[in-house]
């Protein structure tokens, strides 16, 4: 009976939606179709139904109701109760249900929000309830985690064991809440396009955009994160088209970040404020469906479910058509007289919109490219990790660079000889550091100390710019610091932390591969790893052969280590659990494989790896979410 | 229940989840190393998206065992690669080669470059 209300619930949000999707239609008419008080009343009611319905499916997940084809394919009676809860986003309809909630959730936010103008309020809901009519119609019509099968089974075939992870519990909600918070800047965008509104909007874009974009860096921290602890390699970035499709919202969402400064401040860029909050939009939602539909995966998921193939690229033209169509009819109402010289502060914050556009622009067309040429050319062919890695070099270069100078030029016209002058000591602490590094160099090729050496340099000059507003007599007072400054010094750090995280995890790795004896010591970097055998443990639902590791150091014990092997009993599947042991320096990272059957002797196989200054990107990560969370807060208190 | 883990074990022994054996590799850690360049840029056949270093499928397995025989042999990277490339398709190499159907994949982005360049510093009239 849950199930049957549960798409009752969705038939309630589907027409009332379709409200607005009227209501936006008809908004060129003089007398409006709908008040401010219908459209806040629409949605607060969207939200209550489709809370309801999610919470139908949650039910039906809790009691395992097998009789629904959602649950049976992702439950089973024997999943831990947590995971039977996250079961419900671990796969294509109850995720798509996900965002259809988060969607409703921040059209009832935005609706109880103060905004002066009434016209742009009315204007942005019905655009969004819009938004929300056309995903509630995706959700009944093609992806409805309401359906029965019958007889149902009396087993469910388990969830995905890789997701039965404490890491899978917010990754996804966390990526959704920034991909879908881009739906309220793409309605307000929209809004101000089609009411040709001038002033007073860049205020209200602001504290969306930056909780989306807080959102969207913690979800994909996060999900590297899981990738690196779970999928067994020790990787934390594999360029696949999932997460391509989460980093290209990302960095067009980081320029806006930055084209919304000037916007505000200095009046410029306006034209590129809107244009790039309708993209993000754009481009989350053609990451997640595509992503969804599985067409970038598999070219042939197209053929397996045509219906919802065909009816993402209908919403996707519909939405991109009206967003890019006001857009380049209101052009010329945004679009300033004023020259943008190179050496300005306005010049660098072009410079970082160009290379992040285009890279962009580069990893939409490396990631859709096999599907392209297949349909046109013919021709089977793969993009991947050494494509993406060779155009990102280039690219981050003249974007580094532009982060550790943009920040200290002057607005209009700035001089560079004059701006060394002013940088002195910087230029000083440059040279000191760079010759530290390449004297102490960890033993790692050229490149990796080039890297090492910007990113020194950027969280130098991020630090160095907040000395501007210390005070150091009589004692150190941090006098007034200007949390716009604050903010953006962290986040400029974070990023230096991920470079230095990133190259010393990639480049620097060493890694021991081997069949190990029960009481042999593998030496690695400074550790010793003694292997002391395995056991057989068992689990809520599954079997884990433990491996167990003892790590020293100097003689010294440090830790004992166990990384596991699990068999989920359900559906039969394998997953590894890497065992971890992080310091600042560094990661020691252990995985277990299987007993050898050549030797005579016992021992199995077992991989050892020392990932130096992995923790770094989690901290730049942190450091990113802390400096954005910053700048949130002070738009937030400064509406107020 | 000790007795289903001994018979899961069993069941599951030759599936590792991982890639690289160290029965595979080479004694030689700078020759191990060009075999591990090599084997980032080919894609297992099989799998979702993986090279095939990170892969468990046994035609990546033997790619691998065929990658380190010709580097012992004295084969240079690039001859290991084409021949990959010619026995398997294009589809086996993470960067597509240079081609009329392939060029856009670097034209393109060089060109938006370009015109979003051109685009904000243009002298205004």
């Amino acid at each position: 009976m849950t199930a049957e209300f549960g798409i009752f619930f969705l038939v309630l949000t589907f027409v009332i939606s379709s409200l607005g999707f009227f209501s936006t239609i008809t908004s060129g008419n003089k007398k409006k179709f709908l008040t401010l008080i219908h459209h806040e009343k629409i949605s607060l009611l969207l939200f209550f139904f489709t809370i309801l319905s999610f919470f139908c499916l949650t039910y039906s997940f809790l009691i395992s109701d097998f009789s629904l084809n959602v649950v049976a394919k992702n439950s089973n009676s024997q999943l831990p109760t947590i995971y039977k809860i996250t079961g419900v986003w671990g796969n294509h309809e109850g995720s798509i249900l996900l965002w259809l909630l988060v969607m409703t959730f921040f059209g009832f936010l935005f609706s109880n929000s103060k905004i002066p103008d009434q016209n742009l309020k009315i204007q942005t809901l019905s655009v969004h309830n819009s938004l929300i009519f056309l995903v509630c119609t995706f959700v009944i019509f093609t992806s409805n985690p309401f359906e029965r099968s019958f007889p149902p089974p009396i087993e469910g075939s388990d969830l995905n064991p890789l997701l039965q992870d404490p890491g899978l519990i917010i990754h996804p909600p966390m990526l959704y809440l920034g991909y879908v918070g881009f739906s309220i800047v793409y309605s307000i965008s929209l809004a101000v396009l089609m009411l040709k509104k001038k002033t007073n909007f860049i205020e209200i874009l602001k504290p969306w955009v930056f909780m989306s974009w807080i959102f969207l860096t913690a979800g994909i921290g996060l999900g590297s994160w899981w990738a690196y602890y779970e999928l067994g390699w020790g990787g934390f970035w594999f360029w696949d088209p999932v997460e391509n499709a989460s980093l290209l919202p990302w960095l067009t969402a980081s320029a806006l970040i930055h084209t919304i400064m000037i916007s505000s401040k200095k009046n410029l860029l306006i034209n590129w404020t809107l244009l790039l909050s309708i993209i993000t939009f754009l481009l989350s939602l053609l990451g997640t469906f595509l992503v969804r539909s599985g067409v970038l995966v598999s070219v042939h998921a197209f053929a397996s479910d045509p219906t919802r193939g065909i009816f993402i690229l209908l919403m996707l033209i519909i939405v991109s058509f009206s967003g890019l169509f006001y857009f380049l009819r209101r052009t010329e109402l945004y679009s300033s007289k004023h020259q943008i010289k190179l050496v300005s502060r306005e010049g660098a914050i072009s410079l970082n919109n160009i290379f992040l556009i285009s890279l962009t622009f580069t990893i939409l067309i490396g990631t859709i490219y096999p599907l392209v040429s297949s349909i046109f050319f013919k021709s089977k062919i793969s993009v991947g990790a050494p494509f993406f890695n060779s155009i990102l070099t280039p690219v981050m270069v003249p974007m580094i660079f532009g982060m550790i100078i943009g920040p200290f030029l002057r607005w209009g016209n700035d001089d560079l000889l004059k701006l060394l002058n002013r940088l002195k000591i910087l230029v000083f602490l440059f040279l000191f550091s760079s010759i530290l590094l390449w004297y102490v160099n960890f033993g790692g090729p050229v490149i990796a100390i080039i890297f090492f050496i910007f990113a020194a340099w950027i969280i130098i000059a991020s630090l160095f710019e907040l000395t501007k507003f210390m005070n150091f007599k009589p004692k150190l007072r941090i006098n007034s610091l200007p949390a716009k400054y604050f903010s953006q010094s962290i986040s400029h750090i974070g990023i230096g932390l991920i470079i230095i995280g990133a190259t010393g995890s990639s480049i620097l790795k060493i890694e021991k591969i081997q069949f190990q004896e029960i009481g042999e010591i593998i030496k690695i970097n400074q550790y010793d790893v003694e292997f002391k055998g395995v056991k057989v443990v068992e689990g809520p639902n599954f079997l884990s052969q433990t491996g167990v590791f003892e790590v020293s150091k100097d003689d010294a014990h440090v830790i004992n280590l166990k990384p596991e092997k699990r068999f989920y009993n359900a559906n039969k599947q394998v997953t590894t659990e890497a065992a971890i042991y992080s310091t600042i320096f560094g990661d020691l990272y252990i995985a277990i494989g299987d007993k050898n059957s050549i030797k005579n002797s016992v021992s199995w196989t077992t991989r050892i790896w020392y990932n130096p200054f992995t923790i770094w990107i989690w901290l730049g990560v942190f450091s990113l979410v802390t400096g954005g969370l910053i700048s949130f807060f002070r738009v937030i208190k400064k509406k107020k | 229940m000790r007795f289903l883990a001994f018979i899961y074990i069993i069941l599951f022994i030759f599936s590792d989840l991982y890639a690289v054996e160290p029965d595979e590799m080479l004694d030689d850690p700078i020759l191990e190393n060009i075999a591990r360049d090599i084997g980032k840029k080919i894609r297992c056949l099989v799998c979702q998206n993986e090279d095939i270093e990170n892969s468990n499928a046994d035609i990546a397995k033997d790619l691998r065992v065929l990658i380190r025989k010709k580097i012992s042999e004295g084969k240079e990277k690039k001859e290991i690669i084409s021949y990959i490339h010619s026995r398997y398709g294009d589809f086996v190499l993470y960067t597509p080669p240079i081609r009329s159907d392939t060029i856009w994949l670097w034209v393109f982005p060089i060109g938006f470059l370009i015109l979003l360049s051109f685009i904000f510093f243009r002298k205004k009239r």
